[in-house]
């Protein structure tokens, strides 16, 4: 851990106890919170097409809401992609959707949600 | 370690953050933690969720880290009939969310078809406005999705992502008085700080029809069980609509928009739908043809203080106690079955915290040894609205309110 980062949380924390006292006090008008979000603790796991993923589904998420989903058929993952494209605006080329449900098929049906530490 | 850039895509990739807890340090991304870090399975496939505390709160099961969808552990529900603050559950749609807020500046802006715009900083709220509590149940829509069958797609939840607290705060009613209301106004909407990562995806807004704003007791609440919002429920402000799904439950509002005319936003017209029919359901698999917004919660009740799969002494006063809510019409009773149904008897309701509150119950029943139990509870609201006693499905899975079931047995 660097000092850096023990002193994020420190702000965090000095806030915090100035707030004990009066829950809601003219300090918490007078404060600068900061938080230290955490990055994500995993990427797409190897197989074929594991880069189109990590290229296009850890844009605005972490990865890990594609592993905690149950086991779902390859036309859902390919309705999936497309409400990813079209709703959300994940910039995957058409040509390139059918791999990638491919590759997402297969790690959801059968490789295991990845230990937060994996690489 | 380089501080974080601003906003932007790859200081979520590279920037490497720690959480700490009470003095312990897990550090993300690190490999020889992996073996170390706890966990709990949920009771569905692809349920193992590591238990991490982020800072604030105590370890929660984490669904995703970014953004921060955190569920309560179960066993929580049966320590206090209030979540603390630190355990109380979190759901971000949008992962761009500010990592520093600083009060001085905050304003909340009322604008729109209003006679004034009004920009208040939190002082403003505390002093101009009068302070009201209410004891609420914060139930995200997707609540117990992992339990749906055939599964559906979403986010994967148990029954944790709920919490039930005491809020504080102003009345939307009195903020929007104030700013006065222009005559064609219809809709109140609703946003946040948070924003969407890309540019191409739709901001999180949410939209409540004026009419259901005056006789309710929605609030703009800065305090949640006596103390500031947590960062990740929302702090400085969020709003609190008693009895709905936690999804008009914006966090860190900051804008308040009056419409004169209903609101097409993708989070009200695409997402958050249920099937327009009298239950919301569906047979399984199918697709709806018609669709409303989802608003209010269905009547719901859990045993807290005994697992399912527990094996229990044989007992003559074996205590079981649990929690039932509703959409704010309040707990009429709460039955319990431990024969998977067959059988009902009347439990106990405890002390009545509000009619939005989580309501306490409990029941003394006698335990055989060497015997298989099937645990239930059927909660039935003031309005004669019970729980189902199958569950039923949409495609979204929303609504769950089906009778849950804890398999215990006893020792022979
Ligand atoms: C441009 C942003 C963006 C990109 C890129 C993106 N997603 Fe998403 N995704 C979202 C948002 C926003 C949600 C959350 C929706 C909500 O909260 O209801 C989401 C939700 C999900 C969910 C939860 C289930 C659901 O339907 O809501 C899954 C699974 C998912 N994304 C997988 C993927 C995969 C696989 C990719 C790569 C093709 C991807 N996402 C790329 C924005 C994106």
């Amino acid at each position: 851990m660097t000092p850096r980062l023990i002193y994020s949380f420190l702000i965090i924390s000095n806030v915090w106890l100035a707030l004990g006292a009066s829950a809601w006090g003219n300090e918490v008008s007078q404060t600068v919170r900061t938080y230290a979000f955490p990055t994500d603790p995993f990427f797409y796991q190897p197989g074929p097409g594991q880069e189109l993923a990590n290229v296009y589904c850890i844009i605005c998420h972490s990865a890990e809401y594609m592993y905690t989903q149950p086991p779902h058929s390859k036309k859902t993952w390919i309705e999936i992609v497309n409400k990813m494209k079209r709703a959300m605006g994940c910039p995957i080329p058409d040509d390139q959707i059918g791999s990638l449900a491919t590759y997402l098929f297969q790690q959801n049906s059968t490789s295991p949600i990845p230990p937060p530490a994996s690489p | 370690m380089n501080p974080p850039p601003p906003d932007g895509l790859t200081r979520r990739r590279f920037l490497q953050t720690s959480l700490t807890v009470g003095g312990l340090t897990a550090l993300g991304n690190w490999p020889m933690l992996a073996d170390a870090t706890p966990a709990l399975t949920l009771p569905f496939e692809r349920g193992e969720r590591p238990l991490i505390a982020f800072p604030e709160k105590r370890p929660l099961m984490v669904m995703t880290t970014r953004p921060p969808q955190l569920e309560t552990p179960f066993s929580i529900f049966d320590e206090s009939i209030f979540t603390p603050n630190d355990a109380f559950f979190v759901r971000w749609h949008l992962a761009n969310i500010p990592q520093t807020i600083d009060t001085r500046q905050f304003k909340l802006t009322i604008r729109g078809r209003v006679n004034e715009t009004l920009s208040l900083s939190l002082l403003d709220l505390k002093q101009q406005f009068e302070s009201v509590e209410i004891a609420a149940v914060c139930q995200c829509g997707g609540n117990s999705r992992g339990f749906f069958q055939p599964r559906v797609p979403g986010g994967q939840w148990g029954h944790g992502a709920m919490g039930n607290a005491k809020w504080t705060g102003v009345r939307l009613h009195d903020l929007l008085e104030k700013a006065g209301i222009a005559p064609d106004a219809k809709y109140v909407r609703f946003d946040g700080l948070d924003r969407p990562i890309a540019d191409t995806t739709p901001d999180f807004l949410k939209s409540i029809p004026l009419h259901e704003v005056g006789a309710s007791q929605i609030l703009v609440a800065y305090a949640m069980n006596g103390e500031p919002l947590p960062y990740l429920n929302g702090f400085p402000l969020r709003l609190i609509v008693p009895g709905w799904y936690a999804t008009y439950w914006v966090k860190m509002l900051n804008d308040i928009e009056v419409l004169n005319e209903e609101d097409h936003n993708f989070w009200m017209d695409t997402a958050y739908r249920i099937p327009a029919n009298a239950c919301g359901c569906l047979e399984p698999g199918q697709k709806p043809t018609q669709t409303l917004p989802l608003t209010r919660m269905t009547v719901r009740s859990f045993i807290t203080n005994i697992e399912d799969g527990a094996t229990l002494a044989a007992s003559p006063r074996q205590l079981i106690k649990g929690i039932a809510f509703d959409q704010g019409y309040g707990i009429d009773q709460v039955l319990f079955s431990a024969d998977g149904g067959l059988h009902w008897e009347a439990t106990q309701l405890g002390h009545d915290h509000g009619d939005f509150s989580f309501r306490p119950w409990e029941i003394q029943v006698v335990l055989q040894p060497g015997r298989s139990y099937r645990f239930q509870s059927l909660a039935i609201n003031r309005i004669g609205e019970s729980q189902q006693l199958h569950p039923q499905w949409n495609p979204n899975g929303y609504l769950r309110n089906a009778v849950e079931t804890v398999h215990v047995t006893t020792r022979g």
